[in-house]
Formats: structure tokens, C-alpha cells, sequence
């Protein structure tokens, strides 16, 4: 009767309808338009490989210049909303609902559609609960991917930004869906075969090759002293204290100090070996230097960075490489890495309240979370244990024992006033404003201050786990809080009793002399010395070059 | 000692005004050194930083043979050009820097430019640097006059994108420099590198000397019919050069005027030249705008060189106008110099500061300062625009400035100074009716000691009045003491004498860099 | 600009021998400090800073400041460009640490 088979038929129908407009799986680009309005129909859930570094840029163009009279009410189910043409599909109608992650310098044109109520918002989510969903409820009809090139026959090469496409194809093709991926190259013989042939349908040589954002390069040249001083604490008194061998590191520049602080300071501390041997972590050029000083063993990639693919691929016994000698990265499997093998996650983040809770939201921007949650949060499934997991459990709990389960170190190392002297602490998060406007049920919380274990700043740490009561937890936050306002409103007597107890610790505690706390600590002071330590194997892209 | 003029601005001043100098050894040679702040105010010359560095360049050339003599000079430049808020003390102050540069080497002092810092030698920190005897620079090093930006902003992304650094670097940088002689040693970038090639080349460098700037004018002759004709494409495609005949330049490049607007209209040259010449001369316009000739004042022969309509200072006038007063040098004659001025600023293109705008500009301000160090009477006539580099390099080279009428020099006019300042434009105007120190026009220029003489028409014919000022002797350079006199630079000269004083008095120092 | 001048008591004289420390540039977001020796107890403070309406937030900085180190017997004058109030307290403990170095 075929009632079991619907969606398979439905597939058939489509590629039938599309065959006059290709050569096999091959599709010229002036076609892939009118491809489009063939294998894609009104209210189909479309994932547009987009993530924070690769996008499949020419498909987005096409999708956006198909008849909305034809195509209309798509549900977006994507990573990545970057680019200017993501939001085009909502303003001309193309699409209307949206299930992502991360919106980064889209962020401010997502808050405005949602507005205007031109986008009909299922969930921020992280990556990897995005992904989960498309196994289960948000499985794409048709997904539009990028890779660095195809064969006739249809395999692809992704090379070292594969991030997505090996779940997103997956989920597409092994649920009658259709997936097109647009390439740099039609070659004969690929490199690697990273998705094979027959889970892909259409291949079109793309009239530029993919956009890639070098979202992870920090250069070394804009690090500040105070960022020396606050990465000198962080090593001092949390990678000493608690020797946590694999972590990850987020992307901001306080933690580009510690990377850089790895070979100097941290040797100092004697380190080297015990501390950050093992990393989830994209390819971060700042650490370089530890690499290349004998601290790091491993690190597995959600995703590449421009200008590493040389370094990394001269470096195999640290990163994943194929048999073709590039790395390889996957997002989802990088995220569960970090999730469940990692002992510590440390990043900054824009808000934080008296609660520990932490948000990048702010009235008019929304950014979405990426990562960061599923890197600092608690699993609760972790059920392996280490000397780093189990100590910090038992500060949490008080106690040892055989039932005293361990904690993942969340640490959020934040400056007490942002740019523009935006206090980084607040009495309310700015996403629970944005809620409330958006009627949202949950407000957007990059990390719960439950997950927290310390906070960073230059005044201080805060360790959360030995704080035995909201209040302590307030005026242990007040108490690193600098001078905002937060920070100003602290109960003195209080902050001077937390300090007595350990759980707010200053410089002079921690022995740190704050005339060391400059940028000659830093191992590389510049993107050219980067360069130097990677041997010449490392070529940054133009905007971050002073030579 | 601070900046006086930052308050006005509402800007807080540094103790140092971002300029360090004093004295040390290096290898256990007394030497003299200065460095700049390229953080503080973006490195600027200004009235008081300008007036430090110039007062020990000062003491080096007159300590030269005494027990206080230095066996070099370093300069640890690192510098955005002139401080607009203080603009016309800091173009003085770089005026007066080349001119004491040259003092210091004419004694047999070589100066040394380190360029190594952050921000680069840009604007006048360019032509500073080339007319010292010896560059040395590391791959982060930058030597400019308009910078990437400025460039930008005046001629749009397709000439100059300044985010793509890459293209700054190879334009700009240490590497393009060194390759192309406008820089002498290239460095790593550390301070030793920089120490050791200051220790190694100081002995061997150039004296300031017809010798000297024959082989410099040769030199620059040669780089210009080797790469002259090469023009850069706007950067579509890879290609980094592209044929092209001069004469398309020449019809893009007029712009620069456009952002110097007239105040009046200038005499036109021939109406000039028969004013100021009524017993003859035989001066007639040559390539690009220029004038070349001679005429008779009192029965003597002077030599008359000249730029007209506003024409933007090029490499290839530069070295036109250099290599004239390079001939005239040689003749012997001592014959007096007479510079008709009416340019507008540098041009500003990619590819002439690719090809080293700043050492022709530098090159032309320092021949003529040789005729003058070798007798020649050298007087400059500005009869319309001179502004910025091209200010420095040609009229405020000479012994005398003077201005006629329809002259409006400047550094920068105010609707720019209002951009970079972030001030409203009337606010600026309020401002600059209060001091001379930035405004434009010949008014400040003249009381911060720039212009000597101001001839109007209306005051009677002027062949007298140039007689007059070719028969008065030169003396040195007096300018910030008649800047100090009109009270439109009140401090630089005082500045300079209590450093020169200082460092004439102090023992050999006993500090090492 | 504002400008203004903190006078207060250290509860001791700063130790050391150094008579003189400067430190720190006029830059976005810094600032410079003269740190000298006047003798006794007292601490006296000049800024001139480029950002007004912050006076409460210095008192605060310098009150902290003069607890954690006791610097008696100094006279500090900061240009202040913008910087950030843990600027300010890094830059008045490195000056600090200066001045108590054996000269």
C-alpha cells in the first residue's frame, strides 16, 4: 500500500523532478536555483550548513532567490545563523520558523526579526542538542552542505572544517531526505573520503570556495596586563590547585593569556606534564607555544581555524589527521568530548549574577550559546573518575567517600567591566528582560550558576564549591565583583569572613607578584611570534599580520 | 614637562609628553638617545615633546669635539606624525628636527633612526627619518607619510584598503623598506637586534655632504626610472603591478587640493615673477607644474625654483626641484635660492609611498638645507597652498619664509582636524580663535615663528622688499625663539635651550642602553 | 577632565629605599603614575583623569588600595586616559612594589 514508504516516494518524486536540470549528481550553479524550488517544498525543515566557521554561502545565496510564492514557511533547523542572507529567508517570507545555536554577528539582526515577528522561534540550543534533535524531532527534509570538493561519483573531502557535515548528512540521508553540497573543486580522486557517495544526492561546483571565519585567533599583541595578572591567578590558583589534565579552554582573550602564560609562567610552577596535557579545543594559535614547549599530548578539534591546516598537519601526533595528512574535526563528537572527558572548562562571559549564572545575551542582541553550555556544565552521566573531578566534588559535598561523586571545574574568568565600562556583573541578567519581551519560558542562560565552580577576575577568585549558602554565594560573587556596583554593594565583613575561609582568594594570597603581571610574561607577544614558534608552519590570515 | 595645549582639548597630558631623551653609552661610547611614546597620543611631534628632541640634537652638533661630546645620536621613533591639536607646533617641530638633524651631522654626528615600535615613522616621522645618515628597521618597523588610512579615507578603499594588512606591511613595512634602500639594516625586531646593528653600523655612515646627497639623488633618480612606471592595480586579482603611462597618475591624483580649500585666489606666476623680478629673469614653467630659472635682483643672479597650482608633492617633483638645486650647489656661485611655493600637500597614493615618497620629500628638504650650510641665501616665496609633508620639505626648508598674498599654508585643515579630534566644527573654530596653535592660514603659522614676513600687495611693490631680505645675512635656526617673541609658541624654545644647556653641562653619563 | 587631589593615612611607612617610580602610559584605558617619597604616613593622591563624574569610584580604588599595601609616606600623581578601575589598582600595587625594592 506504501503507506510505510511516504517518504521515500516523496524523495523519488523530487529527484525526478530535478533530473532534467542535472548531469547525474552534478548540478551547474546557474541551475541550482531552480534545483531548489524542485527538492525543496513549503514548510520543509531545512538544515543550511552554517556553523561559526564554515558556511555553505552559495547555497544560502540560491535559497534566498527562490519564489517565495512557490517556497514559503521553511523551518530553518541549522548550527550556525551568520550570515546576512540566513535572515534574508525570514524577511522575504522564504522561511518563517527557526530551530539554531549561534547567531554571532547576526546577533543583533535575530533580535530585531524576532521583534517584528518575523521569525517564529522554536529554541536556542546548544550544538549538541541541536544535533540530538535531529535524530529525533527537527530530522531535516533537505540539507543544503559545504566541502572542500567531490568527486564525480559524489564523495566529499571536508578536510579540516568537516565540524557538521558528517551529522547533518547523516541524519538527512538515512531519513529520506535529500542533501546538496556545494564544493570548492570537482576533482577526480579526493583526498579522503569524508561523506561517501551514496548519502549524497547533488553536487555543484561553487563559483568561490566556502566562507571561513578565523574566529579563534587572538592576537597576542592585544593582550593586556591585567589579562597577564588574571591568567597568572587562574594558573596559580586553579590548574595548580586542582592539576586538571584535560579541559577546554574558551575564546576569549583571558584565556588566550593562559595558553600564552603555559610555557613562562606555568613552567615556573612546574606544570609542564601534570596540568592541560589532554584538550577539547579548536586550533587555537596561542597555543602554540605549549605545544611546541612539550605541554599539550592531545587535542581533538570541533572545527579548524585559517591558517593552522600546515601546522597541524606537521603535527599529527597531537591532532586528528587523515591518511591524507589533514586534520580531521567534528563538532559533535568534540562537543561529547568535551561534555564527558573533560576535567575543567574556563571562559569569559558578558553577564553574571548574584547567582553565578551567566548570560552573552543583552536587550538587543542575541548570540545564541554554541558550545559553552554543554563545555561547562556538569554530565551527570560521568561516571569515570579523576583526581581533578574527584577533589572538586568533595569540596563541593564537604566530604569523601565512595558516594561523593566528583565535579567538572566551570570556570568563568571575566574582567569586572566590559568594553564600553559595561559592568560584567549585574543584579539581573539583561536575558531575563529579553525573555519576558519575547515571551520566552526560559531565559537564555549560557551557564547555570550551579554549574559554576569559580569565578576569575582581577580582584580575585571565587570558589563557589566550597560556598555552603546563597548568600555566601552572593557575597563571594560581590567580592570579586571589582568596583561595579555589584561589586561596591558587598557586605565587607562578610567578604573579609569568605576570605578567611578560602573561598575568595586575592592576588597577594595566591603569592602573585603583581610586577610580574606584564605582557614579557607572555610567551608570544605578537602573531609573528607565533609564527616563529610554529617553525613558519603557521600563516595567519591578513587582517591579524603586522609584517 | 607636559603639553600646555592638551587641556584646551580636554585631554590628560603625559609627564614626559611622550618623549624621552637623555644620554648613555653603548659599548662604552657616550651616546645620546631619544625615544618616543608611540602609546601617548599616537607618538606625536608637538610643541614640548619636538622642542626636547631638537634641544639635544642641538647639544649633540655644538658638544661635537668637546669633553660632552656623543659619538651618535639614536632615535627611537615611533610616531603618527604631527599632534593635530598642537599642529602648527608640530609641524615646526619636525622642521626644526630635520633642520637639527642636519646640524648634528654637518658636525660630524651621525643620527640613527631605530624603527621598530607599533605605531611606525609616519607623516613627519617619515621625512625625519630619512634625512637621518643611517635606518635601521625590523619586519614590524613602518615608515609612511600618509598613512594607510589617511590614504584611504582621501582616495577610497580601491587605492589604499587599510584592513588588509598584509598590503600595508608590503607597501609600509620593514621588508618592502630595506629592499628598497629605504631603510639601511633590517633587524629581528628585539632590542638586542636593534642594539647590535646600532653598535655595528655607526661607524661607517655618511657625512652630510654634496658628496652625500649627489649619490642620494642618484640613487632615487635610478629607483624611480626603475619602478616609476609601475602603478598598483586596485586589488581585484593577484597581480601586484600593472604597466600603466605615467600621464594616467598624473589625471588621478588631483584630490588632495579638493581637501585644501583656497582662502584666496593666488597671483598667477607670471604676474609673481614679473612682481618680484622687474629687471628681468628667464624663469618658465617646467614638467609637472614646476618653474625653473634665473632673475636679477640688484644686479645680481638668483635662482628662482617653483611648483604652481597647487600641485601635490610628488617623487617625481621632489627630485626635479632637488636635483635643480643639486646643479646649482655645484656651479659654486653661492647664488641665492629662491623657492616659489604653491603646492598642496604630498600626494597621496599607494604607489608613491610604496616608492618612498617620505626620502624624496626628505631628500629635497635636505638639499636645500645644504645650500643653505654652504652660503646659499635660500628664501621661500608662498604665494598659495602648502600643507603637511610638502610644507616641510620645500618652504619651511629655506632660511626665510615668506608669505604673500593669497599664501594659506596648514598642516591639516580644521573639517579634518575636527574628524580626528572627534570635536564639532564650530567648537574647533571657537578653539582656534584662541590660540594659533592648530588653526590653519598664515596668521598662527606666523606667530608660531613658521612665516618670517608677511607681504601684502597693498603695502607697496615687493622686488624692494626681497632685495632687502637677500641682503640680510641667515642666521641659524631662530625659529622657535621668534615663535617664543610672537607668543604663539611659547615654550619650545625655552625647552630647547635648558635641554642643549643640560646636556652641555652634564658629565659623560654613566647609564648604558 | 577632572581633576582632584585624595589625602589619607597609611596605618604604617612604606618600607623600602626607592625614592622615585613612574610607570605606565597615557594610552585609551591606562594611565601614568609618578610614585615619590614625602616622608611619615600620610599618602596623598593627584588625578587628573579624562573621564569625570568618577570620583566615587577612585575613593573607592584608593581606600582598597592604601588597606592592602599601607603605602605611608607617598605622594602619587596620575594622568588618567580612561582606565579601568582594576587597571588603576594593578598599575598602584606595581608602582607600589617599586618603590619598596632596594634602590
Amino acid at each position: 500500500m506504501g503507506m510505510w514508504t511516504k517518504q521515500a516516494t516523496e524523495r523519488t518524486r523530487r529527484l525526478n523532478a530535478a533530473a532534467p536540470l542535472t548531469d547525474g549528481k552534478i548540478v551547474a550553479k546557474d541551475n541550482v536555483t531552480a534545483l531548489l524550488e524542485r527538492i525543496i517544498c513549503s514548510e520543509d525543515r531545512v538544515c543550511l550548513e552554517g556553523d561559526n566557521q564554515k558556511q555553505a554561502d552559495f547555497l544560502a545565496s540560491c535559497l534566498t532567490e527562490v519564489d517565495p510564492g512557490l517556497i514559503h514557511d521553511l523551518h530553518i533547523v541549522q548550527s550556525g545563523l551568520v550570515l546576512s542572507e540566513h535572515l534574508d529567508l525570514f524577511r522575504l517570507g522564504i522561511a518563517r520558523k527557526l530551530d539554531f545555536s549561534y547567531s554571532g554577528p547576526q546577533s543583533a539582526a535575530i533580535a530585531r526579526a524576532l521583534d517584528q515577528g518575523k521569525i517564529e522561534l522554536g529554541a536556542i540550543h546548544t550544538y549538541i542538542e541541536l544535533f540530538a534533535r535531529y535524530y529525533i524531532d527537527l530530522t531535516p527534509n533537505v540539507a543544503l552542505i559545504a566541502a572542500v570538493c567531490a568527486d564525480r561519483e559524489g564523495n566529499l573531502y571536508t578536510g579540516p572544517n568537516t565540524e557538521d557535515t558528517p551529522t547533518i548528512v547523516e541524519a538527512t540521508a538515512y531519513k529520506s531526505g535529500i542533501v546538496v553540497a556545494q564544493v570548492n573543486k570537482i576533482v577526480d580522486r579526493v583526498p579522503r573520503v569524508d561523506i561517501p557517495a551514496d548519502q549524497i544526492d547533488f553536487i555543484v561546483e561553487a563559483p568561490r570556495p566556502f566562507y571561513v571565519e578565523p574566529l579563534f585567533t587572538r592576537d597576542p599583541g592585544a593582550v593586556t596586563d591585567t589579562q597577564v595578572f588574571m591568567a597568572m591567578m587562574a594558573l596559580k590558583g586553579i590548574y595548580a590547585e586542582y592539576r586538571p589534565k584535560r579541559l577546554n579552554h574558551g575564546i576569549g582573550f583571558s584565556t588566550a593569556a593562559i595558553e600564552l602564560l603555559l610555557p613562562t609562567y606555568g613552567e615556573e610552577l612546574g606544570l609542564r606534564g601534570d596540568v592541560a596535557t589532554h584538550w577539547a579545543l579548536n586550533p587555537h594559535p596561542t597555543l602554540i607555544p605549549a605545544i611546541e614547549s612539550g605541554w599539550v599530548q592531545q587535542i581533538h578539534c570541533f572545527g579548524s581555524e585559517v591558517g593552522m591546516d600546515a601546522y597541524m598537519s606537521a603535527r599529527p601526533d597531537v591532532y586528528f589527521t587523515g591518511k591524507d595528512g589533514t586534520l580531521r574535526s567534528n563538532r559533535l563528537l568534540c562537543q561529547n568530548a568535551g561534555l564527558y572527558a573533560c576535567d575543567m572548562f574556563i571562559g569569559s562571559t558578558l553577564q553574571i549574577d548574584l547567582a553565578g549564572n551567566s548570560s552573552t545575551v543583552t536587550p538587543d542582541r542575541i548570540a545564541g550559546f554554541g558550545g559553552a553550555p554543554n563545555m561547562g556544565s556538569d554530565a551527570h552521566g560521568r561516571r569515570h573518575t579523576s583526581d581533578a573531578w574527584l577533589k572538586a566534588g568533595r569540596e563541593a559535598a564537604g566530604a569523601e567517600g565512595p558516594l561523593v561523586r566528583g565535579r567538572k571545574l566551570v570556570v568563568q574568568m571575566v574582567e569586572t567591566f566590559g568594553d564600553g565600562m559595561k559592568p560584567a556583573f549585574v543584579e539581573e541578567l539583561d536575558s531575563i528582560a529579553l525573555a519576558r519581551k519575547l515571551n520566552m519560558p526560559l531565559a537564555p542562560v549560557m551557564i547555570f550558576g550551579d554549574d559554576v565552580t569559580h569565578i576569575v577576575t582581577e580582584e580575585g577568585i571565587a570558589n563557589l564549591l566550597l560556598c555552603r549558602s546563597s548568600d555566601d554565594i552572593e557575597q563571594a560573587i560581590r567580592g570579586v565583583a571589582g568596583y561595579t556596583p555589584v561589586g561596591m554593594a558587598r557586605d565587607h565583613a562578610k567578604v573579609a569572613a569568605l576570605r578567611a575561609r578560602g573561598i575568595i582568594r586575592r592576588p597577594e594570597d595566591l603569592g602573585i607578584d603583581p610586577l610580574q603581571a606584564n605582557r614579557n610574561l607572555l610567551a608570544a607577544r605578537s602573531i609573528r611570534d607565533l609564527v616563529t614558534w610554529s617553525d613558519g608552519l603557521y600563516a595567519p590570515p591578513s587582517k591579524f599580520r603586522n609584517w | 614637562m607636559i603639553s600646555p595645549h592638551l587641556a584646551l582639548f580636554d585631554l590628560p597630558p603625559a609627564f614626559d609628553d611622550g618623549m624621552i631623551i637623555g644620554r648613555g653609552t653603548l659599548n662604552g661610547q657616550p651616546v645620546a638617545i631619544a625615544a618616543q611614546e608611540g602609546q601617548f597620543m599616537g607618538g606625536t611631534f608637538a610643541e614640548v615633546s619636538g622642542a626636547k628632541l631638537v634641544g639635544l640634537l642641538r647639544a649633540a652638533a655644538t658638544a661635537a669635539g668637546t669633553a660632552q661630546a656623543v659619538s651618535t645620536v639614536f632615535l627611537l621613533l615611533d610616531t603618527g606624525g604631527v599632534r593635530l591639536q598642537e599642529a602648527n607646533a608640530g609641524e615646526m617641530a619636525v622642521s626644526e628636527t630635520v633642520r637639527a638633524v642636519l646640524e648634528a651631522r654637518s658636525a660630524g654626528v651621525p643620527v640613527i633612526a631605530l624603527i621598530g615600535g607599533r605605531a611606525g615613522a609616519f607623516g613627519g616621522g617619515g621625512i625625519v627619518t630619512a634625512c637621518c645618515s643611517h635606518v635601521i628597521i625590523s619586519e614590524q618597523g613602518r615608515i609612511s607619510i600618509s598613512g594607510p588610512e589617511v590614504i584611504e579615507t582621501n582616495k577610497g578603499a580601491e587605492e589604499f584598503d587599510s584592513r588588509d594588512r598584509a598590503l600595508v606591511w608590503r607597501v609600509t613595512g620593514g621588508r618592502s623598506r630595506a629592499l628598497l634602500g629605504g631603510a639601511d639594516s633590517y633587524v629581528k625586531g628585539d632590542v638586542a637586534s636593534f642594539r647590535q646593528a646600532a653598535a655595528i653600523t655607526r661607524n661607517t655612515l655618511p657625512d652630510f655632504s654634496l658628496a652625500t646627497l649627489d649619490a642620494e639623488q642618484k640613487r632615487l633618480e635610478d629607483r624611480l626610472n626603475a619602478y616609476g612606471d609601475c602603478v598598483i592595480r586596485p586589488r581585484y586579482g593577484r597581480a601586484p603591478v600593472l604597466m600603466l603611462p605615467r600621464a594616467y597618475l598624473n589625471s588621478v591624483t588631483t584630490l588632495s587640493s579638493l581637501c585644501l580649500p583656497r582662502r584666496d585666489t593666488p597671483m598667477a606666476p607670471a604676474e609673481l615673477l614679473a612682481a618680484l623680478f622687474p629687471e628681468g629673469h628667464n624663469v618658465t614653467p617646467g614638467a609637472e607644474n614646476t618653474l625653473l630659472g634665473t632673475a636679477t635682483v640688484k644686479n645680481e643672479t638668483v635662482a628662482v625654483l617653483g611648483i604652481t597650482d597647487a600641485t601635490p608633492l610628488s617623487p617625481e617633483i621632489a627630485i626635479t626641484l632637488a636635483g635643480s638645486v643639486l646643479d646649482i650647489i655645484r656651479a659654486g656661485q653661492k647664488t641665492p635660492i629662491i623657492l616659489l611655493i604653491d603646492t598642496a600637500s604630498q600626494r597621496m597614493t599607494r604607489r608613491d609611498e610604496m616608492l618612498g615618497l617620505n626620502e624624496y620629500l626628505g631628500h629635497l628638504a635636505k638639499v636645500i638645507t645644504l645650500a643653505g650650510a654652504r652660503g646659499h641665501r635660500t628664501v621661500a616665496l608662498l604665494y598659495g597652498t602648502a600643507a603637511a609633508g610638502a610644507f616641510i620639505a620645500t618652504a619651511l626648508a629655506t632660511q626665510t619664509l615668506i608669505a604673500l598674498d593669497g599664501a594659506h599654508p596648514s598642516v591639516m585643515d580644521l573639517p579634518s582636524i575636527a574628524r580626528v579630534t572627534k570635536l564639532p566644527l564650530d567648537v574647533l573654530t571657537e578653539k582656534a580663535a584662541s590660540t594659533p596653535i592648530f588653526a590653519p592660514g598664515v596668521a598662527p603659522l606666523a606667530a608660531t615663528g613658521a612665516v618670517a614676513e608677511v607681504w601684502t600687495a597693498a603695502d607697496g611693490p615687493l622686488a624692494p622688499r626681497l632685495a632687502t631680505v637677500l641682503a640680510t645675512p641667515a642666521t641659524k635656526d631662530t625659529r622657535d625663539a621668534l615663535g617664543a617673541e610672537r607668543g604663539g609658541r611659547k615654550q619650545a624654545h625655552d625647552i630647547a635651550s635648558r635641554v642643549e644647556a643640560a646636556f652641555l653641562e652634564a658629565t659623560a653619563g654613566e647609564g648604558t642602553i | 577632565m577632572e581633576k582632584f587631589t585624595i589625602s589619607t593615612r597609611a596605618q604604617r611607612p612604606l618600607p623600602g629605599t626607592t625614592k622615585q617610580a613612574i610607570l605606565g602610559v597615557v594610552a585609551s584605558g591606562n594611565l601614568e603614575l609618578l610614585f615619590e617619597r614625602i616622608g611619615g604616613d600620610a599618602v596623598e593622591i593627584d588625578v587628573l583623569t579624562a573621564s569625570t563624574g568618577y570620583r566615587a569610584v577612585w575613593e573607592a580604588v584608593i581606600h582598597d588600595f592604601v588597606e592592602r599595601t599601607s603605602p605611608g609616606g607617598v605622594r602619587i600623581t596620575i594622568h588618567d586616559n580612561g582606565a579601568r578601575p582594576d587597571t588603576v589598582m594593578l598599575r598602584l600595587m606595581q608602582g607600589t612594589k617599586m618603590l619598596e625594592m632596594p634602590s
